[in-house]
């Protein structure tokens, strides 16, 4: 007969370390980023439509530029709208802010004949101060952000419509008229203008792609190296608790809604600067496709947790998906299909190495 | 042949409001409240009986638009005939309220039953979803009031189901075809068409032009060939393209890139066609269904950045029905159009005749 196991000795866990001094692999860490699953996905997409290319462009100048100026669209506003994402809120102000932004410029420079840079701080600044309206009524009312910013989104695409109805001679497509624009080249040059043209892309290279790399390269820092961005993740995460150890909640929220504007902003002017013109119903639905690439990029929809780099990524699939279905050939009548299968695809991928990496940590 | 929605479904989308109803609105007042409030604001000039006429009548004009761009100009000419006329017209601003991204086909519905019930004279309408509203219609002529369809709803179909005297549109095979006869003649034979929303009104335009090139009776999905005559489809998927025309345009030229055969673009909304203009791409022809104040100075400009423009010509699309209303009325029965649609367009705009138009848009009368 083997000897009765005592009760202690049943208790006492197999030998080995304390599970909360073990080292996790190098890998499995670099797994557990929210970004990783996104740069995977990215590289799949990417791999995908360099093989169903069948104009042999997209591994040139070309079809880089072509796909690159589609992914910054959503990616200036994806990775803000990521950033509010880990936050803990939602805007959707923000498709319609983009046009709305755009009108204020167009109809400064355009009608009222501002110099243009001038007309560029009135955007922002009023950008700014929607976005601190979102914030104030958000964190004041306790409403859901979700609410309170369809309810702007509304008044804006009103005015966007109402407002420039009144004064633009009753057309909602704003222009611009007469010859002389002070301000305008160099306000084109650094927001809607190209660079970089070469012998192999003679247009060169949309400078909306720059301001993208440079939110990002921003943003980054920000969530990554600053106190602000643990209040984010903070805010984020547990509200409650957040508040209980001293972060500023409502003013990193607040702060939060403003760079979305801001950000709206940026798009907007780049829009007007790259076709001197805007049109009351643009950027109308884009809110969602920012929500969706920074979802696709690792970001949580109930907040603290996510990524600014896969907010980007996901920027980088959605314009690789709009572009490489074009390049591949296929059908365009199947187009929405292919979209749909290759944002699933990139989601898939990333969920997949999320799960199997967070698994390996029990 | 359906051409149950109007050509420029952007504009229609573009909801002229004034303070008042855009506090109205946010309130979300019923429709018909808000419908009372607009004729305060609708922004043409009112025009004192010029006809002198003696008209006893008061005719409805009800219709799926908002008061954009578009509309207004629809508005206009329907209040001018009347006007011009001496008659009464009473409007209710489209069924497309502000915020709304579609039509209320059920609210217009309603609107048309309200004329009924007030015993108007005539009701000139846009027949925007047939399925609901022929038989509403239908109930008008039974009670003796005669009915004009405009800008939807112009198939023949749809005119005797409604027991309508005609609808005054653009029949939108025949704009299409007017178009691929043009590319025809400028030898520029193998064609994108570019459409932007799903709409069978759209793929009737593209087929028109596959038509007029005498290359079948559709224009084709997929590769376009190396050389004319061809006419390719191109359907984009980027977001609500309409309304954000740079983002379709990066997959036009993307596909105007791989497929260096291409010589011809004919674009089915005015934005999207502004928009390829200034992304310049190589060696291809731009023309684009409906106008406004950027093709006006694309056509204008020298060279022209756009060959030509298709013009549905709406200010038509109000005028036409009241006065058709009216002959009926006045004239014992007297009915234009024999059962099918008075064409108010297309009329081709190319640097010839932009300076012409481009006045009457001015005007407001186009």
């Amino acid at each position: 007969m083997t000897a009765h196991p005592t009760p202690v000795a049943a208790s006492v866990p197999p030998a080995g370390p304390d599970e909360r001094l073990a080292t996790t692999s190098r890998l499995t860490r670099a797994l557990r980023r929210p970004a990783l699953g996104a740069l995977l996905g990215a590289v799949v997409i990417f791999v995908v439509f360099s093989l169903t290319d069948q104009q042999h462009l997209w591994l040139t100048q070309t079809g880089f530029q072509s796909w690159a100026q589609q992914a910054s669209f959503y990616g200036i506003m994806a990775v803000p709208v990521g950033l509010l994402m880990i936050g803990g809120e939602f805007d959707l102000s923000t498709g319609g802010m983009t046009g709305f932004t755009a009108i204020i410029t167009a109809l400064l420079v355009g009608q009222a004949h501002w110099n243009a840079w001038a007309a560029i701080v009135v955007t922002f600044a009023v950008a700014a101060l929607i976005g601190l309206v979102n914030g104030l009524v958000v964190v004041k009312s306790k409403l859901p952000s979700f609410i309170v910013t369809l309810a702007t989104y509304f008044v804006v695409r009103g005015l966007s419509i109402g407002g420039v109805l009144l004064v633009n001679h009753g057309s909602t497509n704003v222009g611009i008229s007469g010859t002389e624009h002070p301000g305008l080249a160099s306000a084109k040059a650094v927001f809607g203008s190209t660079f970089a043209g070469n012998p192999g892309l003679a247009n060169g290279y949309s400078t909306e792609i720059l301001w993208f790399v440079a939110v990002t390269l921003v943003a980054v820092w920000v969530l990554a190296r600053t106190t602000y961005g643990n209040w984010i993740f903070a805010s984020g995460g547990d509200e409650v608790a957040a508040r209980n150890v001293g972060v500023p909640v409502a003013r990193t929220k607040i702060s939060l809604f403003v760079t979305t504007s801001m950000a709206s902003a940026l798009v907007g002017v780049i829009s007007f600067t790259q076709t001197s013109n805007a049109v009351s119903e643009q950027g109308v639905g884009n809110e969602f496709y920012y929500i969706i690439a920074a979802v696709v990029g690792g970001c949580l929809l109930t907040g603290g947790y996510g990524s600014v780099v896969g907010a980007a990524l996901g920027a980088c699939i959605i314009g690789m998906a709009f572009q490489g279905v074009i390049y591949s050939g296929w059908d365009s009548s199947w187009d929405f299909t292919f979209v749909g299968a290759i944002l699933f695809l990139a989601v898939g991928v990333n969920t997949l190495i999320y799960r199997r990496a967070t698994r390996a940590r029990r | 042949m359906i051409s149950a929605m109007s050509g420029l479904r952007t504009s229609e989308r573009m909801t002229m409001v004034g303070k008042k109803k855009l506090l109205v609105g946010l309130l979300v007042v019923p429709l018909l409240v808000l419908s009372a409030c607009t004729s305060a604001n609708s922004g043409g000039q009112s025009r004192t009986a010029a006809g002198g006429g003696v008209c006893p009548y008061k005719f409805a004009l009800i219709t799926h638009g908002d008061n954009g761009n578009f509309w207004s100009v629809v508005y206009k000419g329907a209040k001018n005939a009347a006007a011009d006329l001496g008659c009464t017209l009473t409007e209710t601003y489209g069924s497309q309220t502000q915020g709304q991204a579609q039509p209320d086909d059920n609210a217009e519905n309603q609107q048309i039953q309200n004329a009924i019930n007030a015993h108007v004279d005539g009701i000139a309408v846009s027949d925007h979803d047939p399925s609901v509203m022929n038989s509403t219609l239908a109930q008008a002529s039974q009670a003796g009031i005669p009915v004009v369809l405009l800008n939807a709803g112009c198939d023949d179909q749809d005119i005797a189901a409604a027991k309508a005297i005609t609808c005054v549109g653009q029949p939108e095979n025949l704009a299409g075809q007017k178009a691929g006869q043009r590319f025809q003649q400028e030898k520029a034979t193998n064609v994108l068409c570019v459409i932007h929303q799903s709409g069978q009104n759209l793929l009737d335009r593209c087929n028109g032009i596959a038509q007029a090139l005498g290359v079948g009776n559709t224009c084709k999905t997929g590769n376009a060939p190396a050389t004319g005559p061809a006419c390719t489809e191109l359907i984009l998927s980027t977001p609500n393209a309409a309304s954000n025309p740079q983002q379709a345009i990066g997959q036009v030229s993307a596909y105007l890139q791989g497929h260096a055969g291409v010589n011809a673009v004919m674009t089915l909304n005015n934005a999207i066609g502004q928009a390829l203009v200034v992304a310049k791409p190589a060696h291809v022809r731009i023309a684009t269904f409906d106008l406004d104040s950027d093709v006006q100075n694309d056509l204008q400009a020298n060279p022209p950045t756009m060959d030509f423009a298709v013009d549905q010509q709406q200010y038509l699309q109000g005028y036409l029905p009241i006065n058709f209303l009216y002959l009926y009325r006045k004239h014992e029965g007297n009915s234009v159009g024999g059962g099918t649609t008075v064409a108010s367009g297309p009329l081709l705009v190319d640097r010839t005749n932009i300076k012409k138009v481009a006045a009457a848009i001015a005007a407001g009368d186009d």
